[in-house]
């Protein structure tokens, strides 16, 4: 197995004393697409923090392992150095930074090595022009944006789309998407995916994880694996096929196989 | 315990003032009023403001270095105030004084004694003025006592746009400024003020700002506070006029053992007037900020349309701030709000930030600065908004 799978193992993970995540095996293979779909409050986005490293989420049992590495034993920041990144179901604004300047510290965070001086390191700023720029063509954004404040007042759709941009510009090898899709028009919903895929296209091994309530993403961003989440447990694995069928029969049916009845 | 202040201040040092300066009358009869004020005092029981081991009986007057950048433009006069009060004797002899009042407390009494240098600035009717007027008073030594006082006085349908800046040397040991700014806006017109205190660590503040704002005028305000030892000054914008406005920013940014104190008070006099005050607070270390607002709308004041936010931030544990937004309401027809939030960094900010690779104590840094970013970016100067910002950066 290669050591660029993200790889977890019996994830159990507890918020305020609660168990949510009841022991998650999952794999995100180098270079593939994954999709976690599972109703409302089933631990999904409880994964997603959890991977990022949200000091809220505790993790009582498992592993996590990618490159090497521990995954839970590294600061948020330094899992994102590692290739992690988290496209936010609910995207935090932080007024008075702006776009630009957060998206080239995150950029400069991400170039600085240990014991070099951080500005023999930074991106030049002529050179970060045009990757922002080119970038938010890509995903159709104006350029005032970048001049606006991290997602104060940004309407649900802009906040999507501008994970995205920080996603294209991180260029991360493993990226959660939480429920990415939502709050997008069918038209930012194309534009968003094709920004996904192109990224993707651009660094082949990136692994992908989609967590989605609809299958319309889908149809965008083809997934390589479905994998259903139900009570902060996996309950059933297939392959892209999986998603139509839940679409079309909802989740009962599996509840009812797994937990014996429909609750 | 409140001590007497009598005689804690040389009389020499105010005799010594009096007789080298050929004043006025009234002036003089001022002076003498406001000494006798301060001497026959106690010791202000100011709750908020840390005066253990301050005398003021450790201080020597000086002047404070005064300049001025402005390339002048017609019908605009800018004067020291000594000669001010020779030439335009009417004018100072009504504004001088309404900041800063000598019943307010014992140092506003002994401002009103000492002030000594300063500036008055007057724009003739019908003047807009687009250049910046660049002020700046510096105490240069320790152990100086400073009063130097700002008066701005514009006729109707002028405006200017002031920037005053307080600083001082990085001397180690302590000093006083004994502040006060006195504006008035002429009907129709426009002032834009921002005062900026930059001084070192030791030194102590006490004064009072004062901004009338007359029939359909406005003012812009921005008071940044990101230097002394302990500062205590009181502001105040009375909308006198119908119709007036005025929109208040400003920042208190505290760290070390800094005991920071605004008493910002609006003050809705006349009709279908607008206010809206915006400020705010960050405290580190074991500093001490406070807040203490007020908004008054008495029953002259129908048609008000007030809005004072406050927001605090700690950035430790042993850090305080106290916030206490008043609010008085005597006439039905207004609409009033307010709010105030004081907290620490939020969690799910600085978890987004990390999680997009900045370590923690960059990402709290830039929470930071953009909190107090949204304020400083309102410098209208850059050389003051560079200082300002090297300050906080090293502050956070
Ligand atoms: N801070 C918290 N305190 C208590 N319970 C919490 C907390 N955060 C999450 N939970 C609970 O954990 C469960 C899983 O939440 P999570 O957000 O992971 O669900 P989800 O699958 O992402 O749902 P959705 O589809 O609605 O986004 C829910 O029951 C939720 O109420
Ligand atoms: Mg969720």
């Amino acid at each position: 197995m290669s050591a660029n799978n993200l790889v977890i193992r019996n994830l159990h993970v507890a918020v305020d004393g609660k168990e949510i995540l009841k022991g998650i095996n999952l794999t995100i293979e180098e270079g593939k697409i994954h999709a976690i779909m599972g109703p409302n409050g089933s631990g999904k986005s409880t994964l997603a923090y959890t991977l990022a490293g949200h000091p809220r989420y505790e993790v009582t049992e498992g592993e996590v392992w990618y490159k090497g590495q521990d995954v839970l034993d590294l600061e948020p920041n330094d899992r994102s150095k590692l290739g992690l990144f988290l496209a936010f179901q609910y995207p935090v604004a932080v007024a008075g930074v702006t776009v630009a300047n957060f998206l080239r510290a995150a950029l400069n965070a991400h170039r600085a090595q240990e014991g070099v001086d951080p500005k023999s390191t930074a991106i030049p700023m002529a050179e970060y022009r045009k990757v922002i720029k080119s970038r938010m063509d890509m995903l159709e954004m104006a350029p005032d944006f970048a001049r606006r404040y991290l997602n104060e007042g940004f309407s649900g759709g802009e906040k999507k789309r501008l994970e995205i941009l920080q996603m294209a510009m991180l260029q991360p090898s493993i990226s959660i998407m939480d429920e990415t899709d939502s709050g997008l028009d069918i038209d930012a919903l194309k534009i968003v995916a094709e920004g996904v895929n192109k990224v993707k296209a651009e660094k082949p091994e990136l692994g992908v994880l989609v967590i989605t309530h609809y299958q319309r993403l889908l149809n965008y961003i083809k997934p390589d694996y479905v994998h259903v989440l139900m009570n902060g447990q996996i309950v059933r694995e297939g392959g892209p096929e999986m998603a139509l069928e839940l679409e079309e029969k909802g989740y009962d049916f599996i509840r009812e196989e797994v937990f014996g009845n429909a609750s | 315990m409140p001590a007497n202040l009598q005689s804690t201040f040389d009389v020499a040092q105010f005799e010594a003032l009096l007789a080298s300066r050929n004043e006025p009358e009234w002036l003089t009869s001022r002076r003498r009023e406001a000494w006798q004020a301060f001497e026959t005092a106690e010791q202000p029981d100011w709750r908020r403001t840390n005066l253990k081991g301050f005398n003021i009986a450790d201080y020597t007057l000086a002047e404070a270095e005064v300049s001025v950048e402005f390339a002048g433009a017609e019908g605009v006069t800018i004067l020291p105030l000594a000669e001010a009060i020779q030439s335009h004797a009417e004018l100072v002899q009504r504004v001088l004084g309404s900041a800063v009042q000598t019943s307010r407390d014992p140092y506003s009494a002994l401002n009103n004694a000492l002030v000594n240098g300063g500036l008055f600035i007057h724009v003739a009717k019908d003047v807009a003025v687009e250049e910046l007027v660049r002020i700046r008073y510096h105490v240069a030594k320790a152990g100086t006592i400073v009063a130097p006082r700002t008066l701005i006085v514009t006729e109707r349908h002028s405006s200017i746009n002031v920037i005053e800046e307080i600083s001082s040397a990085d001397f180690d040991a302590s000093a006083v400024v004994l502040t006060g700014v006195e504006i008035e806006v002429g009907d129709g017109g426009q002032v834009n003020f921002s005062s900026v205190q930059t001084l070192n660590n030791n030194v102590y503040v006490l004064g009072s700002q004062q901004i009338r704002i007359n029939r359909d005028a406005q003012a812009e305000w921005l008071n940044v506070v990101v230097g002394s030892a302990v500062q205590h000054v009181t502001l105040e914008a009375n909308l006198s006029g119908n119709g007036s406005s005025v929109n208040w920013n400003g920042l208190l940014y505290g760290n070390g053992k800094q005991n920071l104190l605004v008493a910002p008070k609006l003050n809705h006099i006349g009709l279908n007037t607008e206010g809206q005050i915006n400020f705010k607070t960050v405290v580190d270390d074991e500093a001490y900020a406070v807040f203490d607002g007020m908004v008054k709308i008495p029953a002259t004041g129908q048609g008000t349309n007030s809005d004072l936010r406050e927001n605090a931030l700690h950035l430790s544990k042993t850090s305080r701030s106290d916030s206490i937004p008043g609010l008085e309401i005597d006439a039905n027809e207004v609409k009033a709000g307010h709010g105030s939030t004081s907290g620490q960094i939020d969690e799910e900010q600085l978890f987004y930030l990390q999680s997009r690779g900045l370590p923690f104590a960059e990402a709290k840094r830039t929470i930071v600065l953009g909190f107090v970013g949204e304020i400083i970016d309102m410098i209208p100067d850059e050389a003051v908004r560079e200082r300002v910002e090297t300050i906080v950066a090293e502050k956070v």
